[in-house]
């Protein structure tokens, strides 16, 4: 158990998909898991890349992100989804929901305390313990490919962060004391992914998965400043809508819906 | 082009809803621009259509008629938005956009980030074109559908 290295063929073990993660690349090291499987989008949906490290690791923006060696999950899908395009940024929600199940599953330690801050990271004890970026190919207003990206600190310990980072971000190591197998991990999230996917797919909305996100939310009933880049507004989130939107007060009384731009969380309930 | 002649532009641009003008002629390049308000809010509609391609936007769209009459690039085709968001002209802040008006392209190159839901759209190239014009700021919200580049065919 907890061996540096990743075994795909645990992972397979665990596996319950029929395509997510049924051709696995693994790495010892890369730029990004995104940009690696990027390089691939050419292969089948359901590739799914890891590393044990990235060197380039990305966050929004271009922020770095850290991925140490043998401690996290740092890994990519390839998905190709039959959907209009209007409807694919909602898959974010759908990976938080799967990321969020799957910790879950392995965790349960953690229950309660697992919470999703809209739209993509994830949350314990209030510290971000990992995020979902999702980056996609467009052009001639079609799909060409979804690569969902997903960061999670896992058995990082306190020296692996960076000190900047040390108060805002934690592992699962950090929080239980005990070291998890990340295949297992990787294996859950697969599994509740593909459910959540099919059904994305077939309704062509959010299902189960939206009420995931709705019941672990971390910002709904709270005060958060949203910014557009360099200014900010305050308001009070009311609930998620049937898109995944944001749907907050602001102060004037007005409602208003969200899906882009910077969230932050405001200290004061 | 003479001074008043400038003036005049001014105050067409000062009382219009238009945050950007620019004009070219032989030897002469003149560009006017307006801070406006920018937010990633629109006012709620109670039952969005899938896609919420039906948020009515609160700020006065930047391409305005007068710009397209005042160039030869109404003729001209448009890339648009797929999605709605935010739209970013550069991979990260304070970095180089990705392309500028007259920049040359070539097919599959990147053009910009369309920001929902923390995914990122790039907007590639279906072939290679020449930029005329980018029609929204760095960081503003843009609808389905709405025009970003004007563009030539090479």
């Amino acid at each position: 158990m907890t061996q540096l290295r990743l075994d795909p063929d645990r992972i397979v073990k665990f596996l319950q998909t029929k395509t997510l993660g049924r051709e696995i690349v693994r790495l010892d090291s890369v730029d990004s898991t995104n940009s690696e499987c990027k390089r691939r989008s050419s292969e089948k949906e359901g590739l799914l890349v890891l590393s044990e490290e990235q060197t380039a690791g990305r966050g929004r923006f271009g922020r770095t992100w850290a991925s140490p060696k043998g401690k996290g999950i740092w890994m990519s899908l390839l998905l190709k989804p039959d959907l209009p395009l209007p409807n694919i940024p909602q898959l974010t929600l759908v990976g938080a929901a799967a990321v969020y199940r799957g910790l879950e599953k392995e965790a349960d330690y953690f229950s309660g305390q697992i919470k999703i801050k809209w739209p993509n990271d994830i949350w314990i004890s209030n510290k971000k313990i990992g995020g979902i970026l999702t980056e996609m190919q467009t052009g001639a207003g079609s799909v060409q490919s979804v690569i969902l990206g997903i960061g999670l600190n896992i058995n990082l310990a306190k020296e692996d962060f960076p000190p900047e980072l040390r108060t805002a971000a934690t592992s699962l190591f950090l929080e239980k004391g005990e070291l998890f197998e990340r295949e297992i991990i990787i294996a859950n999230i697969l599994n509740e992914f593909e459910r959540f996917y099919l059904e994305f797919l077939v309704q062509r909305k959010l299902g189960e998965a939206l009420t995931v996100c709705r019941e672990n939310s971390a910002v709904i009933g709270k005060k958060v400043k949203v910014s557009d880049q360099e200014m900010g507004i305050e308001a009070r989130v009311i609930d998620l809508g049937p898109q995944g939107e944001l749907l907050v007060k602001m102060n004037n009384g007005k409602l208003a819906s969200i899906i882009s731009g910077e969230i932050s969380l405001q200290i004061q309930g | 082009m003479d001074l008043i002649q400038i003036r005049e532009l001014v105050k067409i641009m000062d009382e219009s809803g238009l945050t950007a003008f620019e004009l070219e002629e032989e030897g002469l390049k003149i560009v006017l621009k307006k801070e406006i308000e920018k937010i990633a809010l629109r006012e709620f509609a109670p039952s969005p259509a899938a896609g919420g391609q039906v948020f009515q936007g609160n700020q006065t769209p930047v391409q305005g008629d007068v710009i397209e009459s005042e160039k030869p690039s109404a003729q001209l085709p448009t890339i648009k938005s797929p999605i709605v968001g935010t739209f970013y002209s550069a991979p990260s802040p304070g970095e180089e956009p990705f392309v500028r008006p007259g920049s040359d392209v070539k097919k599959g190159d990147v053009l910009c980030i369309i920001e929902a839901m923390k995914l990122m759209n790039e907007i590639e190239a279906d072939e290679d074109i020449h930029i005329i014009d980018i029609l929204v700021d760095d960081g503003q919200m843009v609808e389905y559908g709405q025009p970003l580049f004007v563009v030539s065919a090479k």
